[in-house]
């Protein structure tokens, strides 16, 4: 098995759900909260890459971010380095690829917190900062972890944007989904069987760990 | 002396307005009772008091903060009011405990003080023992003083009360019923209540409002407002024509006496006790007027007294009579000309002990 992918992997995994949950959490709240007439724009939008083929959110992101796009020559002109087939290229197309897997469970977590409690709360002289970590927070957990994993485990999975903004460079940018392609490209059906199953395996564990835990902890 | 003084107005869809007025004194205590059928915009007008809800116009102060100016653009958020806010349906925080929960906004103050602060609310709500529940182990009675104990524990400078009975059951709400003026009783601060249940308005108001679809149709003292409704609408809203304040003197047989005016009646005595001040209430159509006192009679109220005013309204006219205190009576056109009756007639008017339905209020100096 390719350990290196697999490192790649994870890393890759972490840093998207890290970076989703501080994008996510305000723009779901926002989504859940809002009486703004746009709101169902910003909705549309979050949820395309649902829709669109993630080799179609690659292309976007890879050529706004090569070296003729002002956004690449200013990442360039500001780390040295290209964004397209690097970690932070795979990373960010990973990020806007997977925001819809993240907004959506905490948007719906957000809508199922009464929003009486958080007129308690305020009521309370307690700012909309603090009600927010100490009531809406508390009360929505469940939905932020179930999007948190979605999108871990989602990422894991991760073929079509990273092969079309990474390429396939060993170490850098070459997952484990990729690794699959290649040993079945190279006729290696037993290496790619293994690292299907342990993929197959891993998503299994950690949403069935996640229903099970919810079920528990969710009737307050 | 502070004075909370408010004019706003608050527009809905479809031409629909809310308008609020209040002058209360700031730093003492009085019950004011925003009264009227559901649905008239009441609990808008409280949200807007509360900082929930922007008005589109008008001025809400106190003393010298403004909280909102629809002049200057002005809006303070709720954070800023300090006030306590029961919603209707308590909004406790269902992943803390009593204690959290009563805890929850002080801030700025040592462990120790807060410790102190939620022990007097817990103590002084009859919730001792429960502090260490979830809102979910506790009844709806439990609940609501919870709710109560949490929206008081900051001391606020006004109390507002959305339908603070309604979600609980008839048993306890009578018994709540009581107790809620005297607990309000220990602030020195307003609170407004809101409710559409007369007899919620009777137990707790100083002052009403009545609203009704968004236009405060008549506000001022309980008892005149209730028993001197300024339009049909009005009078048609609270239902009851006579509301006078009176002292239960004797408690016999399950029927008691109460003295109000300069004249007693007997009642039906539902856990009331002697000496209680309550609030006597009789329904115009339940009162019989007649020429002369009967010799035998199953009612029990018997009173003389001389006409005031007779107005005609519809098919019934009001006819307000003096007999010890101020009694009003609806009778038909016809038995106003068969008994001859209009302002300085001698009558007599008869009740059952079962039409005259006491409300006793819990008085905050014994």
């Amino acid at each position: 098995m390719d350990w290196t992918a697999i490192l790649i992997t994870i890393k890759l995994a972490a840093c998207t759900t890290a970076i989703l949950l501080a994008l996510g959490l305000p723009i779901s709240f926002w989504i859940a909260t809002t009486k703004r007439r746009v709101k169902f724009l910003v909705e549309a939008l979050v949820a395309l890459p649902i829709m669109l083929p993630p080799t179609v959110i690659g292309f976007y992101v890879l050529v706004a971010s090569g070296p003729h796009s002002p956004l690449g020559q200013a990442y360039e002109s500001l780390f040295g380095q290209a964004l397209p087939f690097s970690f932070a290229g795979i990373l960010i197309g990973s990020v806007l690829y997977n925001l819809p897997f993240t907004v959506r469970p905490f948007t719906s977590a957000f809508s199922a917190v009464d929003r009486k409690m958080m007129e308690a709360s305020w009521c309370l002289g307690v700012s909309k900062l603090e009600t927010f970590v100490r009531v809406v927070m508390p009360l929505s957990w469940p939905g932020i972890l179930t999007g948190l994993v979605i999108t871990f485990t989602h990422t894991i999975g991760e073929f079509g944007v990273v092969l079309m903004l990474g390429g396939n460079i060993p170490g850098v940018t070459r997952t484990i989904s990729i690794s699959i392609y290649d040993d079945v490209q190279a006729l290696n059906y037993s290496t790619a069987g293994q690292t299907s199953l342990l993929l197959v395996a891993f998503a299994f564990v950690v949403l069935s760990t996640t229903y099970a835990l919810q079920k528990r902890v969710l009737p307050l | 002396m502070t004075r909370l003084t408010a004019d706003f107005e608050k527009d809905f869809k479809r031409d629909v307005r809310i308008e609020g007025a209040f002058d209360l004194e700031a730093d003492a205590f009085s019950v004011t009772v925003l009264f009227g059928p559901s649905g008239c915009g009441k609990t808008t007008v409280l949200r807007c008091l509360a900082g929930l809800e922007r008005p589109d116009r008008g001025i809400i102060r106190v003393g010298d903060a403004v909280w909102f100016d629809g002049t200057q653009n002005l809006y303070l958020p709720p954070q800023k009011r300090n006030l306590g806010y029961l919603s209707q349906d308590y909004s406790l925080f269902p992943h803390l405990n009593v204690a959290e929960n009563i805890a929850f906004g002080l801030k700025n103050r040592s462990k120790k003080e807060i410790d102190a602060r939620v022990k007097d609310q817990l103590s002084a709500l009859h919730l001792e023992g429960l502090a260490q529940r979830r809102p979910s182990e506790l009844s709806g009675g439990q609940q609501q003083r919870v709710a109560l104990a949490r929206a008081t524990a900051r001391q606020p400078g006004l109390v507002l009360l959305d339908e603070p009975l309604s979600a609980l059951d008839a048993p306890t709400r009578e018994t709540i019923r009581r107790d809620l003026r005297l607990w309000l009783a220990r602030f020195k601060a307003p609170a407004i209540v809101v409710t559409h249940d007369r007899v919620e308005a009777l137990a707790l108001a100083d002052q009403v409002v009545v609203m009704d679809q968004g236009k405060i149709q008549q506000s001022g003292p309980i008892a005149e407002v209730f028993s001197r409704p300024s339009n049909v609408h009005v009078a048609r809203i609270i239902g009851t024509e006579t509301v006078t304040p009176g002292l239960v003197k004797t408690v016999v047989d399950g029927l008691a006496t109460v003295a109000m005016g300069s004249s007693t009646v007997t009642a039906m005595a539902d856990n009331i006790g002697v000496g209680e001040q309550v609030f006597v209430c009789i329904r115009g159509e339940d009162v019989l007027l007649q020429a002369d006192r009967p010799e035998r009679m199953s009612a029990r109220n018997c009173l003389a007294g001389s006409i005031l005013s007779v107005v005609p309204e519809g098919p019934l006219s009001r006819v307000r009579i003096a007999c010890g205190f101020e009694l009003t009576a609806l009778v038909t056109r016809p038995a106003i000309e068969e008994l001859a009756l209009r302002p300085g007639a001698k009558v007599v008017a008869l009740l059952k002990a079962q039409s005259i339905h006491l409300i006793p209020r819990g008085q905050p100096n014994g």
